[in-house]
């Protein structure tokens, strides 16, 4: 156990060394910092106009009021925060054709550790994970919900799974490169699919949220931290959203064994 | 002339060769507009039907129908081929020939659109069929008639539009994001993810003395009938006056950049 204790604090160690080279090297060219936050502010345009026509009008997304819907798009923003900053998540398909992946073998500690969390994007993620964390408090705030460490934490360990179901797919979608020579049709459906969680999924018809939470299952990452603290989920909605995101993460583990067993470097 | 001929039969092949990624594309254009569809039919809802923002039921689930295609179709990314060839020195080579650059890149741009043209004309009678069964909507011959030449000229609008802005790489080197940024925030404008009108009265009141809106917004609202058929002709008539305004500022960047261009790249 203290082995596996220390083991962690390295690995936590190298993660945090690896944000400030990233944070480093991005800060060395400071004007492609601020264009990189600037092509994401224009993005985030686009999810705040959905917001704005729901505000405005005043409408309800199922039970859900317009209020209570600031706090889905929060989370929304936020998780895509977080799905910019995993670069190294994303960068694998060009490592991989490159052959870049030889380098990073040579090097002491898990290669899938090191190739997931050696690369940020603090330009493209600094601005959702800032603008989604005040809509969530913000949205928290305006629906009056209680602030009590309960209601916090339930929130904190959803947003938690939702993190680890973001790192999980978008893992997937980058190891499909092991298998097919061109990922630019299955990012964009991803990316299309992704875009579903900018309203909240009580805005769906009944197949499409049963589609989005059992069959391709993206919209635990951003629906079940608020529906959890509003009170909107059974207990075995509540135990679905723990089970997915474990799942995912043992699955993605295993793509990725599979993928580096078919890795050849041939372009090396 | 046939060298601009040779360079619009040269975008349509390339346009053919990444079929499958077009296609793709054109898939992932329907995920946002379910998302949209579902807005608005929560959104009439609660409103017992009436119109919103100037369009009734149907024509807002037209609009939102068409206008991931249509932003799609116009957005003909000149930008990023005029700031490679800035920043790589491949202009170099269109200065020894015969050839007049911008001709040259908008007969490639219509080459490249001809394909899409194609599938935006069947999807927009699909889209027409599914609404006249699911809502009984019926839009006017002479609407879909001016639709069509007001979308051309809208592609063509935002050539020049996107052709103004690229001469800025003359004189800046690391624009590449800042052209991402504005593609999106002038689709946003135009009425790419929404009408216009949803943005308040006075930006629809300013967006009428701008090019911005004649790229998206109103060849959508021709087609839905929100314009009568003679304001569509006027809204025609608008469209040509900024071509020839912006083909006039395209020029006049382009040759004041050469003036500044060292072939120092390629």
């Amino acid at each position: 156990m203290k082995e596996r204790w220390r083991v962690l604090k390295w690995y936590l160690k190298v993660a945090l060394h690896f944000g400030k080279l990233s944070l480093q090297s991005v800060m060395e060219y400071p004007l492609n910092f601020a264009s990189g936050v600037c092509v994401e502010l224009a993005y985030m345009v686009i999810k705040l106009v959905y917001l704005y026509v729901v505000v405005s009008t005043g409408m309800k997304v199922g039970s859900l009021t317009a209020n209570m819907v600031v706090i889905f798009v929060g989370t929304y923003i936020f998780m895509t925060g977080i799905w910019m900053l995993l670069s190294g998540v994303n960068g694998i398909p060009d490592q991989v054709v490159r052959g870049d992946l030889d380098l990073i073998m040579t090097k002491p500690g898990s290669l899938q550790f090191l190739q997931t969390f050696g690369k940020y994007n603090f330009a493209l993620a600094l601005p959702n994970l800032a603008a989604g964390t005040i809509l969530m408090v913000v949205g928290y705030r305006i629906c009056d919900i209680p602030v009590t460490p309960g209601n916090i934490a339930i929130f904190i360990f959803y947003l938690l799974m939702g993190t680890i179901l973001t790192y999980s797919f978008g893992l997937m979608a980058s190891l499909l490169v092991f298998w097919v020579t061109s990922l630019n049709a299955v990012n964009t459906l991803y990316s299309a699919l992704w875009d579903y969680n900018n309203m909240p999924m009580e805005l769906y018809p009944k197949i499409i949220k049963q589609i989005g939470t059992f069959l391709i299952p993206v919209f635990l990452i951003t629906n079940w931290s608020g529906m959890a603290v509003l009170g909107k989920l059974d207990v075995l909605q509540l135990v679905w959203g723990i089970v997915v995101p474990v799942l995912a993460f043992f699955l993605s583990r295993q793509i990725w064994k599979a993928g580096i067993r078919r890795y050849t470097s041939a372009n090396g | 002339m046939n060298k601009y001929k040779t360079a619009f039969l040269v975008g349509v092949s390339n346009s053919m060769e990444f079929r499958f990624d077009f296609f793709m594309n054109l898939l992932s254009t329907v995920f946002p507009i379910i998302m949209q569809v579902f807005i608005w039919i929560s959104m009439y809802g609660g409103n017992g039907g009436d119109a919103m923002y100037g369009y009734t039921f149907p024509q807002m689930i037209l609009y939102v129908v068409v206008a991931g295609a249509v932003s799609k179709f116009t957005n003909t990314g000149v930008e990023y081929l005029v700031n490679e060839d800035i920043h790589s020195g491949g202009i170099a080579k269109y200065l020894v020939r015969p050839v007049n650059y911008i001709g040259f890149r908008l007969c490639d741009t219509i080459g490249n659109k001809l394909a899409s043209m194609i599938t935006m004309v069947i999807l927009t009678l699909l889209a027409l069929l599914v609404l006249f069964f699911a809502v009984d909507f019926v839009v006017v011959p002479a609407a879909v008639l001016l639709f069509f030449p007001s979308l051309i000229l809208a592609a063509v609008l935002n050539f020049f539009l996107f052709f103004c802005l690229s001469t800025m790489a003359f004189w800046l080197t690391e624009i590449g994001n800042f052209f991402h940024a504005m593609s999106v925030v002038i689709m946003v404008m135009s009425g790419g993810v929404f009408p216009v009108s949803v943005f308040g009265h006075t930006y629809e009141r300013i967006s009428r003395f701008i090019p911005l809106s004649y790229t998206i917004n109103y060849p959508i609202q021709i087609l839905s009938g929100v314009v009568s058929t003679g304001e569509a002709v006027e809204v025609l008539g608008i469209q040509l006056v900024w071509i020839f305004l912006l083909a006039a500022l395209a020029r006049l960047g382009w040759h004041r950049g050469l003036q500044k261009y060292v072939a120092v790249g390629g």
